[in-house]
């Protein structure tokens, strides 16, 4: 069954954070891709229902969740951005509540077991999660978003306040996870979701801008990424006039990774595009 | 829903600072009471002939040994006993054996003896007459013989207090400063108004409410955290008011548990035709039933402010105005009353004596009506409680 957003509007008084949007989700693992501010967080909020839309409908399977907002809860599975916990409950106690409170039936431990094998929480299971650290609480906060097999997980800057290690290993969990199902990751680091999204939905200013698969997304932005060899002085003009997303420095001048319609300068040489320069190419275009 | 009750309670119960209050108000209570009522853990010392005795454990065992049944061999003992002690006061001889080693001690607590059991004996007889003089019924009657309102109340009063009579001697006195003891209570009230205040407020600071709002058993969630703040206070309740009675036994050795709670002399004239030890558990669960209604309205702010410590000083101030509002006794503050949850944490109040309210012509009793009131405030606050909760939106 596929989520379908039509006309998502929303307003903060008389600020409009989400101007109509318009989207899809089939199964699969999809990017919410946007900066700080561009209105993720609020459409997922909407999606989840802790929001209430200022116009436009969220449906599931063809029916408004509105509707049935309690069967939709069902079937969702949830990790905000900044997840919340008990200290003084242990992880399984942790998941045993919530599986309560997500009105999984029957026989939940064997459920919690493997979800903490799966998050390799097992040697912690016991552990208070006042004693979990920040990656810790996040795989915890991942297995409870898998309880019940959700058909729909949604995930709020899954891997915010991260080391590297446990953002690689939180974004294996998250490609395992994504069978069957539909996943939605709302972020606004490209790594995140770049080699396991199956398509990428670009938000800025509350808009969608772009929505395909990496590939298309990335194919769009050939001919406009550029690699500029730039003395020490003509650095800040370049930083001024161009969106750059790399800097690497050389011997005596600097290596610049730049995104632009035309070709920067004659000596600037077109390098392949990644998914983060397509990002930069489309906020050259809001 | 048992397993998310139990969830619920381990979240309150598991709160180091509430654990922290609860041992340090409980102790704070405790010696409270030895301070201001102790007679006989550190009873007052007196001298004569280069020895140190108290007088307080001797009189226990004056009480002691004339305790139970109400008999003429036992107020003849006492007389003689009284006669003898006064004889000796008075410079004669007497063999009696005395108690103390002042006969003016011996003397003045057979006398005392000897009255009370007197009082008790001839209860029967004073008590309807007393009631009925109190609530100008006498009077009222003579004016206005068709008065129904005044003929129930005195159908009432006789339906009430038929048949009672009072044959044993013990020491029910001492249970008065028990029942109108009230620290215990306003610390209970405290404790609720603490724990009630992290219901939904703790939920908003650590972060756990939108995982909540996201789920759906938002109903289950509210009556298992209902339920749980219930069970909460009623355990603190029973361990405030278990500890209190045994901390007034030690210190006052009250006897006659068993005995019909209107033999204590200030309760005399109390509606309540129950033994001591049930009395003192229903105005205890009375003074629970307080202290969670006025924890449902702490609830209802603790959905609408963000933070705990908010909730709880708020939660304060309106106890504080409860309490205030409970010392208006006329008009429609007096009315107001009845809706009060202080009314039921100074429970004993509403069965001292006959007070009855007008209800369509009919007299009913102060604590049924209080009863009422309350669990209306408690349904209300309850009420108000869930609908916010289940329609606000947003993290907070």
């Amino acid at each position: 069954m596929s989520i379908e957003l039509t006309g998502i509007k929303k307003s903060y008084g008389k600020k409009e954070v989400l101007h109509g949007v318009d989207l899809s989700f089939g199964q699969g693992v999809f990017g919410l891709l946007g900066p700080n501010g561009a209105g993720k967080t609020t459409l997922m909020s909407i999606m989840t229902g802790l929001l209430e839309a200022s116009a436009g409908d969220v449906k599931y399977g063809g029916v408004s969740v509105t509707d049935k907002k309690s069967e939709y809860l069902k079937k969702l599975g949830f990790l905000p951005q900044y997840p919340g916990y008990y200290k003084n409950y242990t992880a399984w106690e942790f998941l045993e509540y919530m599986s309560v409170l997500k009105g999984i039936k029957g026989n939940n431990r064997k459920q919690i077991d493997s979800l903490l094998e799966f998050v390799n929480l097992t040697d912690a299971a016991w552990q208070k999660l006042g004693a979990f650290s920040g990656g810790m609480l996040r795989r915890v906060g991942l297995a409870q978003t898998l309880l019940g097999e959700p058909e729909v997980i949604i995930l709020d800057e899954p891997t915010a306040g991260l080391d590297p290690i446990e953002r690689i290993r939180l974004r294996n969990l998250l490609s395992e996870i994504a069978v069957k199902r539909t996943v939605i990751i709302a972020t606004h680091i490209v790594s995140d979701i770049e080699y396991i999204a199956n398509e990428v939905i670009l938000l800025f200013g509350g808009k969608v801008k772009a929505q395909g698969a990496p590939e298309t997304l990335i194919a769009e932005a050939a001919n406009k990424v550029w690699l500029v060899h730039a003395l020490p002085e003509e650095v800040d003009e370049y930083v001024k006039k161009y969106k750059i997303s790399n800097i690497l420095s050389e011997e005596n001048s600097f290596a610049l990774r730049l995104v632009s319609e035309e070709k920067p300068c004659e000596a600037a040489v077109g390098v392949l595009p990644n998914l983060e320069d397509v990002f930069l190419w489309y906020s050259l275009r809001r | 829903m048992g397993t998310l009750f139990l969830y619920e309670l381990k979240k309150l119960i598991r709160q180091k600072y509430l654990i922290f209050f609860i041992i340090l108000l409980l102790g704070v209570n405790l010696f409270n009471i030895y301070l201001n009522y102790d007679e006989l853990l550190s009873p007052q010392q007196y001298a004569k002939d280069g020895e140190t005795f108290a007088l307080t454990p001797l009189r226990l065992q004056m009480d002691r040994d004339f305790a139970g049944k109400i008999t003429n061999e036992k107020l003849a003992r006492l007389k003689a006993h009284r006669d003898a002690a006064e004889a000796i006061f008075n410079g004669e001889e007497s063999d009696e054996p005395m108690y103390t080693p002042y006969p003016y001690s011996d003397m003045n607590f057979a006398g005392e003896i000897i009255t009370e059991m007197q009082r008790l004996y001839t209860y029967h007889d004073t008590v309807i007459d007393a009631v009925l003089q109190k609530n100008g019924y006498l009077e009222t009657q003579a004016k206005a013989v068709n008065d129904r309102y005044r003929q129930r109340q005195a159908e009432l009063i006789e339906k009430t207090y038929a048949g009672r009579s009072l044959d044993s001697y013990y020491r029910v006195n001492a249970f008065e400063t028990v029942f109108s003891y009230r620290l215990s209570a306003l610390f209970l009230v405290l404790l609720g108004v603490y724990s009630a205040a992290f219901l939904f407020a703790g939920e908003k600071e650590n972060g756990m409410l939108p995982l909540l709002k996201c789920t759906p058993k938002k109903r289950a969630l509210f009556v298992a955290k209902t339920a749980a703040f219930f069970t909460f206070v009623l355990c603190v309740g029973i361990l405030f008011f278990s500890a209190d009675l045994l901390t007034f036994w030690l210190c006052l050795r009250p006897s006659g548990f068993f005995q019909t709670f209107y033999a204590i002399e200030g309760y005399m004239y109390s509606i309540l035709n129950v033994n001591i030890l049930t009395a003192y558990l229903l105005t205890s669960f009375l003074r629970v039933l307080g202290a969670f209604f006025i924890g449902c309205a702490v609830m209802l702010l603790s959905v609408l402010l963000p933070k705990a410590w908010h909730v709880f000083f708020c939660g304060v101030l309106l106890t504080a105005a409860l309490m205030g509002m409970s010392l208006f006794t006329d008009g429609i503050f007096g009315a107001l009353r009845f809706f009060d949850p202080v009314t039921l944490l100074i429970s004993i109040r509403l069965f001292e004596t006959f007070r009855v309210v007008n209800i369509f012509g009919y007299p009913v009793f102060m604590y049924a009506a209080a009863l009422f009131g309350n669990l209306l405030f408690g349904s209300l606050s309850l009420t108000g409680t869930w609908l916010i909760y289940k329609r606000r939106r947003g993290y907070a």
